[in-house]
């Protein structure tokens, strides 16, 4: 745990590195192409939103975390993935001080959340499923967590989250999505750097989910970093820059989604007729080729049948038609050449299953 | 040497900083707690249910006065069973709290703000002060109704009964004792109302106090009632004097303007307890330690429902 009587210590990486400054400039922070998956990594690592350091946290005798590392780089889109009872809730409850871990250090922004009050003065949090005082309409729940916040009370984010029409309701009328809605609207407050939210999918309709989706990339273009814990995977793949998949208390995986996924390494997969000689000629322009390892699918197995073996390599598109004019010369007939992708799915399952 | 002390001077300038730092930041929220907690203490059911019941136990147990000779008897009268249900009230009002929030998961909501525990749970403990400041107006103001007809003179009184059975039915008689004159009565009464207050605030902290440790409003309604009952008789079993008991909530309410009235005679000959300090220690520690005791708690709890 952090020692408070270092105030140096944890005043410096707080007050010194503010990174309001990605909110005026950011189509320059994003290379200004637009694309959320080009972004200037390198020049973001340089100050973590989040950082988890050996968190460890038992209930009981469950052991819900055992010593998860854990990096939010600043100004990303990052996805958390796990399945249940991974400890994902946990992770994110100690980060919003709601719990205390029993080992290791939560920050944000270099703060101990955990610790000082000021640590949360950046963030949002929407923990679990979004609870209101009933008794409160729309508009007074925003206008308390405005308050408890300190910042300026706007009526903004009722509308963005869609709930402008409902702002004078009482909220113990409120459906289960509608409460999710004004947690996301409470969350949107005061332009934070850091939004964390746990499962804010859930109870959605279609056109919830894709107004939250918008959101998350309106916010995320604006320079936040956004901590989001998904279940749904094609959503962390199309939507999120980052993830992290934790399983049984610790991160198995965290990066770029693009890394993850394999994209900065391109591989490629070639059908041919006669797989040894077919090796030995890729072989001559990619030495990593190798008969595929993890097995054909059942189409492509059929495929093998009838068509040929496909061997897989790692390279570019020059390496790729430089291995079909090997096999060509070889004297090796190539039925197809193609791009390999790995998808989140098959990443989180591998994990997952491990 | 002048180094050094400089060096001394410096350490024990950057200690009482960084105290000075973590006190303000563990006050951090605390404005913003209380004005929520007012707003919904001012809307709960039971506060105006509480409110009522006050008003309504002042003007019964004034009717059932048997002697009423004078409107200072009716007015403590009044007062003591005012008193004792604005405590129960206030009691159980402090015990919803945090315990409330945490029934119903809007703490959740709330904790993850910049808002430190400590300001949380203080803001809560002013609000419910500010409650019991409330309810002791309608209290003192309902009293007052009921007595001010019969108006505020001399006491036309004897003592009926054994001296020391506390018991007063004051009955027509010729003869004026000195602590029945109307100033007496009127110093007594101020004093009985000025210290009806801690005991208001007593049942506020320690209700708080409980809210703080459970998860369930109606556990915390449960035990804070459970353990406020015992508690009173807390001063006979240790055999203390019994102005220990000033601070003690529902002693407080129930047996309260009794010893006041011991106060006011010794009011009149200015001869106080010998023990009054003990009194107002309890009071002190039970109003202003139970609601920071219940915040130390908090800031250690987790929220785990």
């Amino acid at each position: 745990m952090q020692a408070y009587g270092k105030r140096q210590d944890y005043r410096a990486p707080y007050e010194g590195h503010r990174i309001t400054g990605h909110r005026t400039e950011p189509n320059e922070r994003r290379g200004g192409n637009g694309a959320c998956r080009r972004l200037d990594f390198a020049s973001l690592m340089s100050e973590a939103a989040v950082s988890c350091r050996g968190l460890k946290k038992r209930y009981g005798p469950h052991e819900a975390l055992r010593g998860l590392d854990l990096e939010v780089p600043a100004g990303t889109l990052f996805g958390f993935l796990g399945p249940n009872g991974a400890g994902k809730t946990t992770t994110l409850r100690i980060l919003a001080a709601l719990v205390s871990a029993d080992a290791g250090k939560a920050e944000l922004f270099g703060v101990d959340a955990g610790r000082h009050v000021r640590a949360t003065r950046r963030a949002t949090f929407l923990i679990e499923n979004a609870v209101f005082p009933a008794h409160l309409t729309a508009r007074k729940v925003l206008k308390r967590a405005a308050a408890y916040m300190k910042v300026p009370f706007d009526e903004t984010p009722l509308e963005r989250v869609g709930m402008a029409h409902a702002r004078d309701r009482k909220t113990g009328g409120y459906s289960h999505g509608m409460k999710q809605r004004l947690g996301l609207a409470c969350s949107l407050l005061g332009a934070p750097d850091l939004i964390i939210l746990d499962e804010p999918q859930n109870g959605l309709d279609p056109e919830g989910l894709r107004t939250i989706r918008g959101i998350l990339r309106e916010e995320h273009e604006r320079g936040a970093t956004i901590l989001v814990s998904v279940h749904r995977l094609a959503e962390v793949e199309g939507l999120c820059t980052h993830a992290a998949i934790v399983v049984a208390g610790l991160v198995a995986r965290q990066g770029a989604v693009a890394t993850l996924l394999g994209e900065d390494r391109p591989r490629y997969r070639i059908l041919v007729d006669d797989q040894e000689r077919g090796l030995a000629a890729v072989q001559t322009v990619a030495p990593s080729a190798a008969t595929k390892a993890d097995g054909p699918s059942p189409r492509q197995g059929a495929q093998s049948a009838t068509m040929g073996d496909s061997l897989v390599f790692d390279g570019d598109h020059e390496t790729a038609a430089a291995a079909a004019a090997a096999c060509t010369a070889a004297g090796v007939a190539v039925f197809e050449l193609a791009p390999v992708r790995r998808t989140l799915d098959e990443l989180y399952l591998s994990e997952v299953t491990r | 040497m002048i180094p050094a002390r400089q060096g001394r001077l410096a350490r024990l300038a950057n200690l009482a900083r960084r105290i000075g730092s973590r006190i303000r930041l563990a006050f951090v929220g605390l404005a913003a707690s209380f004005r929520a907690e007012l707003h919904d203490g001012t809307r709960h059911p039971l506060t105006w249910l509480g409110l009522t019941a006050t008003i309504a136990a002042a003007w019964v147990f004034a009717v059932k006065e048997p002697v009423r000779p004078n409107g200072y008897v009716v007015y403590e009268a009044a007062l003591q069973a005012a008193s004792r249900t604005a405590v129960f009230f206030l009691l159980a009002g402090a015990a919803v709290t945090v315990a409330g929030d945490r029934t119903r998961g809007t703490v959740r909501w709330i904790l993850p703000r910049p808002i430190g525990r400590i300001g949380y749970v203080l803001g809560k403990a002013m609000a419910h002060a500010v409650l019991a400041l409330v309810f002791l107006t309608a209290a003192v103001g309902t009293s007052w109704a009921c007595a001010a007809p019969l108006g505020f003179s001399d006491v036309v009184a004897g003592v009926e009964g054994d001296e020391d059975d506390e018991v007063f039915h004051f009955v027509e008689e010729e003869t004026i004792l000195p602590e029945f004159t109307a100033a007496t009565m009127r110093r007594r009464s101020l004093a009985a109302t000025a210290l009806v207050l801690p005991a208001l605030l007593a049942a506020t902290g320690l209700g708080l106090l409980v809210s703080c440790m459970l998860r369930s409003s109606s556990a915390a309604v449960i035990l804070s009632l459970g353990v406020a009952i015992p508690l009173n008789y807390l001063p006979e079993v240790l055999n203390l004097n019994p102005a220990s008991a000033h601070a003690l909530p529902f002693r407080a309410a129930s047996d309260y303007l009794a010893r006041i009235r011991d106060f006011g005679r010794n009011l009149s000959t200015s001869e106080w307890p010998q023990d009054h300090s003990l009194a107002i220690w309890g009071a002190c520690i039970a109003v202003l330690g139970l609601p920071l005791l219940a915040s130390l708690y908090f800031s250690r709890a987790e929220i785990t429902d």
